[in-house]
């Protein structure tokens, strides 16, 4: 017994390096294309062509290249601002509606919850380009297309299912004493929200919120087909940098840089929060 | 009671909501989008002017109490879609200073690649949306979309232009992008195929080139200068129709074969794919890339092609001719060290392809006459020569292939003398019309067959043959599912 359990110590200790070894390779990998962009955006457009160099000589070229703004081309700045709006009010717009529709569905389950909550997800069958016409139509007759408005009411749309999920995984964890206790000291139901529930719930609703950022930020697909006049967001001015004919993978790299920047900022700040927001989730 | 209470209290909750979505809203729309939410009620009026442009929105803001009927010159503003190529990013920057300028008409460009435009396009053209006044499309759409009523005919705005000159438009290029008569889009920019070469390697190695050579000249002198440092030839495996599938249909069509029979009345017939035409260009196209092609071939097209070219690790090259330009600007590190040759060909005499990226104007657009103000100056004369003088690269830089002018200019000559005349060579000898050697379904075309199908046959067809060249396939089953994919479309 003793030695069958020292074995499966050694033999832990042996896979846990191998395990480390493994995830430090599989990190790397996933890194070495984002190592190489921020590099290549340094770079002259014939060096990032070239064969593979670690040593050249930096330039901040193609930054200045890519955020110059030249009138009637859609440009870095209004690009940004247009992403930055469309992505905060979306998000809060999804919160300020998930938040309520999780509530429902744990703290104080509605009839057929179930059927509920499969509806929620089932509006995310169908793939979005099979929709893309009728949205695109819808949009124009209305006058959403090429405003942030339409892509406001998308993005809430596209995000609203995955938040109340996730945000509904997140308050089942809140217990229910908790919330009668703060009933019988006479708290309505905004009162339990807001001192007895948020509180606990969140490093959750950070989490959600992220992921809708990262998720509306990304966003390509609608943003071009309905928005490539106006109301254009920050991944159209990425790819108005691809040429068809003509280097220019240093320029893309540069551009692309400035779009991650955001996120990664927004993931940084809440890198702690999300991941204790992640594991509290998966509990459940 | 308790239940009434929160009954109620939900009530309250829902109308605090649909007040925060209504002030969300609001603020949203008021923001710079001001023209959004003036947009939807007065549309009718409102036309293509004031839901445009960036750059015009708050002028809109302050000038629409003056009322929009009478909108002043100033005012007018036009969206144009292009696709990202360095001649197109040159006339969105020439355009405040050379066209509104004069004119007092906004442009707000919208850049887009390539396949990204013609799938916008295509669904703002297609399902009316009037985005666009004027889009930039291909040779292979313009006929299309001008037998589908789509773009206007601009041989009628062309007829009250004198200036702009029809006649001078290179006939070719002209021929491709006209429908019965019709002249669908203006030309901007075009190019035919050619072969480019290291003249210094091939004198090394004691080779000449003929100006006019067959495959099997350029396979042997390919496999010839071939070395570990240096491929011989340089070819498109990349897959896409516009990619492997350009240079590939442009071989197969010298070699005889073709994708698709015609049927009398000009519908896709039998699949063509199984016939020896074709399995001998499949053949040859992927043992020249196996012997004497670059490395990690199936993912190259234009672009690598190009950076391995000036990098030295290709001798040869063939691609558009547009790439002369490029390879002979002051930057490139292999100035002055090519030579240009025709198309190679086998059994037909001409084989080069034919491609002109051109302004057509929506049938939707609400005010042709200024989007015609503008599709005439860029493809002007007079734009050429105003480029020639602005742009920092010169004359040498201009849009090409488009007009006979250009080859007559002297400027333009003198800078670019290693190429102009070859270029205008093979624009000429492109076989827009009969590109092969049997009839081809659909309108004319040479590196793509003429009828919508074609893009979705032959993007998958190129993964199957790209795959060849990445040898993880082999050339019978490739065959064998190109058949299978191309007989799906026969009529």
């Amino acid at each position: 017994m003793s030695t069958e359990r020292s074995q499966i110590v050694g033999q832990s200790r042996r896979s846990t390096i191998i395990l480390g070894l493994a995830a430090w390779i599989a990190a790397l990998l996933v890194f070495f294309p984002i190592f190489w962009m921020v590099l290549n955006g340094f770079k002259e457009e014939i060096d990032a062509n070239s064969s593979p160099k670690l040593i050249f000589d930096p330039t901040s070229d193609r930054y200045t290249e890519v955020t110059t703004q030249t009138e009637g081309l859609l440009g870095f700045q209004e690009a940004f601002t247009n992403s930055f709006v469309i992505v905060a009010i979306s998000t809060l717009l999804v919160l300020i509606m998930a938040i309520p529709a999780a509530y429902s569905l744990s703290i104080r389950p509605i009839a057929k919850w179930r059927d509920v909550l499969f509806f929620f997800i089932s509006t995310k069958f169908l793939p979005i380009v099979a929709a893309i016409l009728p949205l695109y139509i819808i949009g124009t007759r209305y006058g959403l297309t090429n405003s942030r408005i339409g892509l406001v009411i998308l993005y809430t749309a596209m995000n609203l299912p995955l938040a109340v999920w996730m945000l509904r995984s997140f308050f089942s964890e809140v217990p229910k004493e908790l919330v009668e206790a703060a009933q019988i000291d006479g708290a309505g139901i905004r009162g339990q929200i807001t001192s007895v529930i948020l509180p606990i719930v969140a490093p959750g609703i950070a989490a959600t919120a992220l992921l809708c950022v990262i998720f509306a930020w990304n966003e390509f697909f609608l943003a071009v087909q309905l928005n490539s006049v106006d109301g254009s967001t920050v991944p159209i001015w990425v790819s108005s940098n691809v040429s068809t004919r003509g280097n220019f993978l240093a320029k893309l790299s540069a551009a692309s840089t400035l779009a991650t920047l955001p996120v990664v900022i927004a993931g940084w700040a809440a890198q702690k929060r999300m991941i204790r927001g992640l594991a509290m989730g998966a509990i459940k | 009671m308790i239940e009434s209470r929160h009954t109620r209290g939900r009530w309250r909750s829902l109308l605090a909501l649909l007040l925060a979505l209504a002030l969300v809203a609001a603020a949203c729309g008021s923001d710079d989008d001001a023209d959004e939410t003036g947009g939807p009620e007065d549309t009718s009026e409102d036309s293509g002017d004031a839901d445009t442009t960036d750059a015009t929105d708050e002028e809109d803001g302050e000038d629409e109490g003056d009322g929009e009927e009478s909108a002043p010159e100033g005012d007018r503003s036009i969206n144009v879609a292009i696709v990202g190529n360095p001649q197109m990013e040159d006339i969105a920057e020439l355009t405040p200073e050379l066209f509104t300028a004069e004119t007092g008409i906004e442009v707000n460009y919208t850049v887009l690649d390539e396949q990204k435009l013609r799938e916008i396009t295509t669904i703002d053209v297609g399902a009316g949306g009037g985005e666009f006044d004027a889009v930039m499309i291909g040779m292979f759409e313009a006929p299309q979309f001008g037998q589908n009523g789509w773009i206007l005919d601009l041989n009628e705005f062309a007829a009250d232009t004198p200036d702009w000159n029809v006649d001078d438009l290179i006939p070719a290029v002209r021929n491709g992008l006209s429908y019965e008569g019709g002249l669908y889009a203006a030309p901007f920019y075009a190019e035919s195929s050619h072969l480019m070469y290291r003249q210094d390697v091939l004198d090394e190695a004691g080779l000449t080139m003929p100006d006019a050579p067959t495959w099997d000249e350029v396979a042997e002198i390919a496999r010839a200068i071939d070395t570990d440092e240096m491929a011989g030839i340089c070819l498109r495996g990349k897959p896409g129709w516009g990619d492997l599938g350009a240079s590939f249909t442009t071989v197969l069509n010298t070699f005889g074969g073709t994708w698709w029979a015609a049927n009398d009345d000009g519908s896709i017939g039998a699949a063509q794919v199984d016939q020896p035409e074709f399995r001998e260009a499949v053949e040859f196209y992927t043992t020249l890339i196996a012997d004497a092609g670059q490395d990690d071939a199936a993912n190259a097209s234009f672009n690598e092609c190009l950076s391995l070219y000036q990098n030295n690790e290709v001798a040869m090259w063939y691609d558009a001719t547009v790439a002369a330009g490029i390879l002979e600007a002051d930057d490139s590190p292999v100035k002055g060290l090519n030579n240009y040759a025709l198309a190679p060909t086998n059994v037909t005499d001409a084989s080069g392809w034919l491609w002109a990226w051109s302004l057509a104007i929506p049938a939707t657009t609400e005010d042709p006459e200024t989007a015609w103000e503008y599709v005439s100056w860029a493809t002007s004369e007079e734009y050429i020569n105003a480029a020639g003088e602005s742009l920092p690269g010169g004359w040498a830089q201009v849009p090409p292939g488009t007009r006979e002018s250009t080859y007559a200019n002297e400027d333009y000559l003198a800078a670019s003398e290693a190429f102009a005349q070859k270029t205008l060579d093979s624009m000429l000898a492109a076989p827009i019309d009969d590109p092969g050697t049997t009839p081809r379904p659909g309108l004319p075309g040479v590196q793509y067959v003429g009828v919508p199908e074609f893009q979705d046959m032959a993007t998958r067809c190129t993964e199957q043959l790209s795959a060849v060249i990445g040898g993880s396939v082999s050339i019978d089953d490739a065959i064998a599912d190109c058949q299978t994919i191309a007989s799906e479309f026969s009529q």
